[in-house]
Order: structure tokens, then C-alpha cells, then sequence
């Protein structure tokens, strides 16, 4: 496997948004479930990003991304932190409505996930299924946490876009 | 339980869930957490699975994609808990309510590359806000999970295609209008027949070698049109669980399958064909035989 070109976009916080309803009430049951505590303020204040607008911003300051996901094979979406507040029902689907990207699609998500997407990619290329593969991976900082949390944050919004070939 | 309470929907509403759509009753968690309930179906699986260093990959896929606060890695817990020492962790949610057919699209490239090891996949969900807990419109659902272990090699349940599909437009999911949704429900029927003929297609056999459907458990009237529209008898699609468990996340096929292995309603060498509709909108089948 090569890696044949890496983009890397960064994006400062966004301005301020107030989040669907359902949004904040999502995450109160989602707390009450898990016995964490959850800071509400966290989630007003710290204003984050949707995984299409994220990928809305890459395309308009990289106007070469959209000839690069139209061209792929497969697209491979990958993220550790989780998208804030989003419209969508996920990445895939917005990206072939309102981009006509038709590459085969797959989620690799969680901690470890870029590692993880590699692997399945190499596995891909293996058995000979395909060529080329684009791996995007996500983050963003507006997140619900638990009081006790003790793992790194994400220290930036921003998307990864790596072209992978055989 | 109290389902009004649960679901938050009136009485004459409710009632038309019921009497309509043929959803009675949901399993609902009262106690626990999502990781002692996901733990439940994957601990008597390893029961099963005499070398756990063979399991290389443990997948958990689910429709909803914030189970918990960040940081907490539910698979990395699951790992350290049973040692599963070899195995590859990720979860997987594109697909929504048909994330298990991608994740088995991928095993069948994953489990090719390394031959002599075995997956498990996971699924397990609990609808702790009413936003989980109702498809409007279409479905009532319930907290299930289950545990698969998959491999290459093997006779029972043997896949032999996988078709799975994006169907263009309908992207906002849950905050479509209700305009989309008619268009998407105006179209629902013939893309689940095309997404069912191509997994068919794929096996190289026919509708009429089909023994059995395990169809995701939407509600009773979408099954009997597609029964009809596939000119396939209702006998032959198993609804039972429908008024029982509701729509249970990705959970729906491996409850099903094994509630149809209980009741014998398969015997070996049947055909039987898997298939389900998740929000974005994606369809899917696959065709196994017994």
C-alpha cells in the first residue's frame, strides 16, 4: 500500500449555533443511562461542527477534494470523537446527495480507527477488490463528557483525507 | 411496562401501532447499563468459542452513533474483559438499522485475508430517549442485543451473497419531511424487491428456492406488501417476533434467525434470505443456506 497524498484541513471553532432540542435532550438521557455527569453548559457553549459541514469546508478550500472522492473506489470514514449536532443521518449519504459521490462507502469508527481503516484497506487491496481508497477521518471538540473523563481531546476541528493505492 | 410513558405517543395513537402496524410489545432495559446488556448474548457465545486468540476482529455495529460520553470505549472494556488479546476493534453505524450487513460485506474480505481466525460481531442497543424509542409513523422499538461469531469455514448458516445498497436523496434520515418521506415510501416497496433480486442474482438461485425471509421488524403491513409485490407467500417471511420485540436496532435478523432455529422453521440446506432498510436510506440483503 502507498500512501499517495495526504490533505490535512483545519477549521477554528465555529461561531455560535444553538443546537436542535432534541440535541441537548438526547444527551441528557444518553447521561442518565450511563451514570455520567454531564456538563449541559458544555454543550450550548462549546459550539462544534457536523461531519458535512466539515466536509463542506475542506471542499470549498481544496476545490481538487471533490475530483478526489469522485474518483475513488472506495471512500473509508473514520473518526474517534463524535459529530456535533448534525442534520444527517450520516457522511455517506450527504456526500452522494449533495456531491454525486458514488464511491463504495464504509464506516470504520473508534478509537484506533485510523489504524483500523488501514487494515481493512490493505485487506481490500489483497484480495484485489480495488485500487485506489480515500480514508477520511473527522474530529471535532464540541463533545459531552463525563466528569471522570481521562483521555486526550481532540485539539482541533478538522478533516484528514489520505489517498491510498495498491 | 407503561408504553405510553415509554414512547410518549397518546392512547388512540399507541392503539394504531398496535392494531395497524401489529406492534404489541417491546423488551425494555430497566436495570443495567449498556455493557453488562451487550455482555449478556457475547459472554455465552465465547462460551462456545473454545481458542479466543483465533478472534481477530470484534465489530460492534449499532444505528445509533453516540452510545456513550467520549472516551469511554465499550469494545476496548469487552476486550481487556474476556482476552480477547488477537482481536481487531471497531464499530460500525452508516448503515443505521443495516449496519450488521455491511459489517458481514466487510468480514467476507476481512475473514478471506486471515482464513484461520474468526469474527464476532456485536450488536446491542437500549432506546433510553423517546427520539430512539418510536419511528414515526412505522415503528416502535425495543432494547435487544445479540453476538455473531462468523469464519470462513464451517457448514451452518453459509453466506453466499451480500448486496447491499445507498438509495440517493434521502440523507437528513430522521428529519426528513414528511413530503420525502412519501416520495421515499412511493419507491420503498420496488427498491426492497431490486436490493432482494440482486443478493438472489448474486447467489444464482431463485425466489422459489427461498425457504424463509428474516426481514427487519418495521411492522406487519410493509412485509405483507413486499410479500405481495415479490409474489412470495407471508407463510414464508417470519413476522412472528414483530408484535413481541418490535423493531430492535440491528438486532432484528439474528433474533429472528435465532427464533426460526428454535421453532425449526429451517432445516439444513434450506435457503434463507436476510434483508432490512436502514435510515439514509440504505437497503440490504443477503442469502444464506442452512
Amino acid at each position: 500500500m502507498n500512501i499517495s497524498k495526504k490533505i490535512h484541513f483545519t477549521f477554528p471553532d465555529p461561531l455560535c449555533r444553538k443546537p436542535k432540542a432534541d440535541y441537548l435532550q438526547y444527551f441528557e438521557d444518553m447521561h442518565r443511562l450511563t451514570k455520567g455527569y454531564l456538563d449541559k453548559e458544555m454543550l450550548i457553549q462549546t459550539i462544534g461542527y457536523s461531519f458535512p459541514q466539515l466536509i463542506d469546508l475542506a471542499i470549498i478550500e481544496d476545490k481538487t477534494l471533490l475530483s478526489v472522492l469522485n474518483k475513488t473506489e472506495l471512500c473509508v470514514i473514520t473518526h474517534n470523537a463524535y459529530e456535533y449536532d448534525s442534520q444527517y443521518s450520516h457522511l455517506a449519504p450527504y456526500l452522494l446527495e449533495k456531491y454525486n459521490i458514488k464511491a463504495d462507502f464504509l464506516d470504520v469508527i473508534g478509537q484506533g480507527s485510523l489504524e483500523c481503516a488501514l487494515h481493512v484497506v490493505q485487506a481490500y487491496f489483497d484480495q484485489k477488490k480495488i485500487a485506489t481508497a480515500v480514508i477520511l477521518s473527522f474530529t471535532q471538540r464540541a463533545l459531552p463528557l463525563r466528569f471522570d473523563i481521562n483521555v486526550p481531546l481532540p485539539k482541533y476541528n478538522g478533516v484528514d483525507v489520505m489517498l491510498v493505492n495498491i | 411496562m407503561d408504553l405510553e410513558k415509554e414512547t410518549q405517543l397518546s392512547k388512540p395513537m399507541l392503539s394504531v401501532y398496535s392494531m395497524i402496524y401489529g406492534l404489541k410489545t417491546i423488551p425494555v432495559l430497566e436495570q443495567g447499563d449498556l455493557q453488562s446488556f451487550i455482555t449478556i448474548p457475547l459472554k455465552k457465545l465465547l462460551d462456545y468459542c473454545h481458542d479466543k486468540t483465533k478472534i481477530k476482529y470484534l465489530i460492534f455495529v449499532h444505528t445509533t452513533a453516540i452510545l456513550h460520553p467520549f472516551g469511554y470505549s465499550l469494545l476496548t472494556i469487552l476486550k481487556e474483559k474476556y482476552k480477547l488479546n488477537s482481536a481487531i476493534l471497531f464499530e460500525m453505524t452508516m448503515q443505521k438499522c443495516a449496519s450488521y450487513f455491511k459489517a458481514l460485506e466487510i468480514l467476507t474480505v476481512l475473514l478471506k485475508n486471515n482464513p484461520d481466525y474468526y469474527a464476532i460481531v456485536i450488536t446491542g442497543e437500549v432506546a433510553f430517549t423517546p427520539l430512539l424509542r418510536v419511528v414515526p409513523g412505522s415503528s416502535i422499538v425495543g432494547d435487544a442485543a445479540t453476538a455473531s461469531l462468523l469464519s470462513c469455514d464451517g457448514f451452518d448458516n453459509q453466506m453466499l451473497s451480500i448486496s447491499n445498497h445507498l438509495m440517493s436523496g434521502y440523507a437528513k434520515g430522521i428529519y426528513l419531511s414528511d413530503s420525502e418521506i412519501k416520495t421515499f415510501d412511493s419507491k420503498f416497496i420496488q427498491s426492497m424487491l431490486e436490493i432482494i433480486c440482486d443478493a438472489l442474482n448474486k447467489a444464482k438461485i431463485t425466489l422459489d428456492k427461498i425457504n424463509l425471509i428474516l426481514p427487519h421488524n418495521v411492522n406487519l403491513p410493509t412485509w405483507r406488501k413486499i410479500a405481495i409485490a415479490l409474489n412470495f407467500s407471508i407463510e414464508k417471511i417470519y413476522l412472528d417476533n414483530i408484535p413481541k420485540y418490535g423493531h430492535t436496532f440491528c438486532s432484528d435478523h439474528i433474533i429472528n434467525l435465532h427464533s426460526a432455529l428454535l421453532e425449526n422453521r429451517l432445516k439444513k440446506g434450506d435457503y434463507y434470505l436476510m434483508t432490512g432498510c436502514g435510515m439514509g436510506f440504505y437497503l440490504a440483503a443477503a442469502v444464506f443456506i442452512y
